[in-house]
């Protein structure tokens, strides 16, 4: 890696309180509103995006709606709806797409574009992003509205981006560097958070300049390799460059979670919404082709119920923060799986050993150790093909291709099209979701 | 805030500036006239795919769902101001 300043031209995009200006879009009852868009409008819901209006009086992301409700009693409250904003951000890193040929589709509401060669200088970049605001204005919403950073770095063009809300535009070059570092705290930038602040501070860094000019050999003693990407990352040095879309790299996991009311523990359906989950999570794995080599089940129980498990060799445990909250399980699959069959058993099992009957308050799925399909088998399962009454092989392949008829039959008539039979009756638990940093389902025109 | 309604509806549109946009919708005996058409999604329901126009009128916010395989138009919500 070569150290010298970064020539680049670097753009960052941030569509500003995203969830609750589309809504506000679709909705204009809604506009000028302190609004939050809930996972669930369950008063133990979170909020996961608040509008402008609302943050203006006090209401932060991650509020129950009970405590946002207390905060900002004249708020009005939406669940969310990630088909909305799945085709908005689609139509405006359409846009985007059409400044230059690498664009990283960062998280669903945030977008780096590298302009390098594409632009002569900041001032030409910034003029062309203020025309892609208009157009993202005209063409998808006049609600919606974002904030662009440019700069030589990704790291400075985030922190560029962040520095006006909402709609500024902000360049950060040489010249200005150390006028901007020098109005920021440590935790103002991205990638420190308490706990770095706090290392930083006992070696004696209490500013973002300090840690500018702190002499990187010793800040590599105290990090390691951290140490030095933070160092560049403030000096204007990339350490990181932007992923076009089409070549960021296959996820490390893919997982379902869900806040469980009381009535699916009520009307006995905590098994079958983790079968939901899992079918959830099997069927995205199995979109992109991927194996899973481990699954972990979480299970989160009621405070005022008490948690037992037995655990044996083949599995491990680590509890979750405070007793008798509940707990995570995995396992290992003796072949990578992606079937339902393999994936669904396994979490039955699990979920098993981790629950008794008492009062669920969250599930959720992760499967681990994701790689492609390598067509090689272990030793162990050659030597049991003869033991088994169905050739292994054959057995594996029915569940396969079981696993991808009901796939095919879910692409063309819906999600809830086919189920295992213990989903019945399911309704709408645990319905889809969408997280910040997922952009499936994005598609650009 | 939102109310389901889904029901089937008749709706008059208009193919202008290379769009389409809903001008007025008839349902449950009355005409609605839109005003503004806010915003314009699509979502896919198995292979179906449905167009989302969210509008509204002076009163009213309307959620109305075009599918593109039965051609059919379903009023879906509405809010009240």
């Amino acid at each position: 890696m070569s150290l010298k300043l970064s020539t680049s031209l670097i753009a960052h995009v941030d569509m500003n309180s995203y969830f609750a200006s589309v809504e506000q879009q679709a909705n204009p009852t809604l506009r000028g509103r302190p609004l939050g868009v809930c996972a669930y409008l369950h008063k133990k819901g979170c909020v996961i995006a608040a509008s402008i209006e609302a943050k203006r009086l006090g209401m932060k992301v991650g509020m129950s709606v009970e405590e946002a409700k207390l905060k900002v009693p004249s708020a009005v409250f939406v669940q969310n709806d990630p088909p909305k904003y799945r085709a908005v951000t689609s139509r405006v890193f359409s846009i985007l797409h059409e400044l230059t040929d690498c664009v990283e589709h960062y998280s669903i509401d945030e977008a780096f574009l590298d302009l390098t060669g594409w632009y002569r200088d900041p001032a030409e970049a910034a003029w062309a992003l203020i025309r892609a605001r208009w157009r993202i204005r005209d063409e998808v919403g006049d609600w919606l509205r974002c904030s662009i950073g440019i700069a030589p770095t990704r790291f400075l063009a985030k922190t560029a981006s962040d520095l006006e809300k909402p709609n500024g535009l902000v360049v950060i070059d040489k010249d200005n560097l150390d006028e901007i570092l020098s109005k920021l705290d440590l935790e103002d930038v991205c990638g420190i958070g308490p706990r770095i602040r706090r290392r930083l501070e006992k070696i004696g860094i209490r500013t973002l300049l300090e840690l500018k000019k702190y002499p990187v050999g010793n800040l590599m003693r105290a990090f390691g390799k951290n140490g030095f990407y933070l160092w560049s990352k403030v000096n204007g040095f990339e350490v990181e460059n932007v992923t076009p879309f089409d070549g960021a790299p296959a996820p490390k996991s893919v997982g379902h979670s869900y806040c469980v009311p009381d009535r699916v523990n009520k009307e006995g359906k905590v098994l079958a919404t983790l079968i939901k989950l899992t079918e959830r999570a099997g069927r995205r794995m199995r979109a992109l082709d991927l194996l899973a080599g481990s699954i972990y089940v979480s299970v989160g129980l009621r405070q005022d119920y008490g948690f037992r498990s037995q655990f044996d060799s083949v599995h491990d445990a680590f509890w979750r923060p405070g007793a008798g909250e509940g707990g995570t399980l995995y396992t290992l699959f003796e072949e990578p799986a992606s079937d339902s069959f393999s994936l669904v058993g396994a979490a039955t099992e699990l979920l098993r050993e981790l629950w008794h009957g008492e009062c669920v308050n969250f599930l959720a799925v992760t499967l681990t150790n994701l790689a492609p399909p390598s067509g090689q088998r272990r030793l162990s399962n050659v030597g049991a093909r003869h033991a088994s009454p169905l050739p292994w092989d054959r057995r594996t392949d029915r569940k396969r291709l079981a696993s991808t008829a009901a796939d095919q039959i879910r692409d063309r008539y819906g999600d809830e099209a086919i189920m295992f039979g213990q989903m019945l009756g399911l309704g709408d638990e645990a319905p889809d979701r969408i997280g910040f940093r997922k952009v499936e389902g994005v598609e650009i025109q | 805030m939102y109310s389901k309604i889904a029901q089937t509806i008749d709706v008059l549109v208009a193919f202008r500036k290379g769009r389409v946009e809903p001008m007025t919708f008839k349902w449950d005996g009355h005409y609605y006239q839109v005003k503004k058409v806010n915003l314009v999604h699509s979502e896919r329901r198995g292979r179906e795919k449905v167009v989302i126009f969210s509008v509204s009128d002076e009163a009213n916010a309307y959620r109305l769902a075009f599918s593109t395989d039965y051609l059919t138009w379903k009023l879906e919500e509405m809010a009240s101001i």
